[in-house]
């Protein structure tokens, strides 16, 4: 009998309660907002790092050719 | 064989008819007539309330194709109902009156509780983490940036010999 009766337990400071669950949703919004940012940074990021791959690429490609010159000036 | 239902035939007596009394008699075609016109004037002039608009019932083929569910008024009022009523008074009052939770209910709130708290910590550990990430990535950023600044000088050194008027 006893076990099918339902037992409730007291909520001392609901109020405060719900104020930091409104706060607390305040936060998750702010640290989305956050991710969101970070993850258009990033973006930006690997858009920079490409292109300095590629960059990077095309110096390597001129230095070879400086030095395939130097090193071989007869066939120029 | 037959001297059997002899015997019984004997034995029936037929119960007389009842005395005439008092009985009440058949009213003539005008009295009813009279009632009938008295009685419609009388429901006429009552204030009756108006019947509810009811939905059209379905059609029997129907009825065993739909699925029927509790009616929605009957579930029980929970803390999400009350709290999507607060508004005004009711907010206050709910605010200032002492709130009880089902025990079950309140066991499965402290563990979201703890979900999220070890959620909380594993996302610290990751912020922890990335900052590290990005130490390093800064930290070969500048080694990168002083090996272009070398590489620039080197260039220029060899652009100096190459193109040197002698």
């Amino acid at each position: 009998m006893m076990d099918d009766m339902p037992v409730f337990v007291k909520v001392e400071d609901y109020k405060d309660a719900l104020d930091v669950m409104n706060m607390i949703r305040l936060k998750i919004e702010d640290a989305k907002k956050t991710l969101e940012k970070i993850q258009e940074l990033k973006s930006e990021e690997d858009t920079e790092l490409e292109l300095w791959h590629t960059t990077l690429e095309e110096v390597e490609r001129k230095v070879e050719f400086i030095d395939k010159t130097l090193s071989e000036p007869g066939s120029m | 064989m037959f001297d059997l239902f002899k015997k019984k035939k004997s034995k029936i007596s037929i119960v007389p008819p009842p005395p005439p009394g008092n009985l009440p008699s058949f009213p003539s075609p005008e009295e009813l007539d009279d009632f009938i016109r008295k009685d419609k004037s009388d429901t006429d002039s009552m204030d009756l309330p108006e019947l509810p608009d009811l939905p059209e019932p379905p059609l029997p083929g129907v009825i065993s194709n739909m699925k029927f569910a509790p009616p929605k008024s009957t579930s029980p009022r929970s803390m999400s109902t009350l709290k999507s009523r607060s508004t005004g008074n009711f907010s206050e009052e709910i605010r200032t009156r002492p709130v009880f939770l089902k025990a079950d209910l309140f066991q499965a709130v402290l563990n979201d509780i703890g979900n999220v708290r070890t959620r909380l910590e594993k996302s610290n550990r990751m912020i922890a983490r990335l900052e590290e990430v990005h130490d390093n990535q800064n930290h070969l950023l500048h080694n990168w940036q002083s090996t272009l600044k070398d590489f620039h000088e080197k260039l220029l050194f060899v652009d100096s010999i190459l193109f040197k008027k002698g």
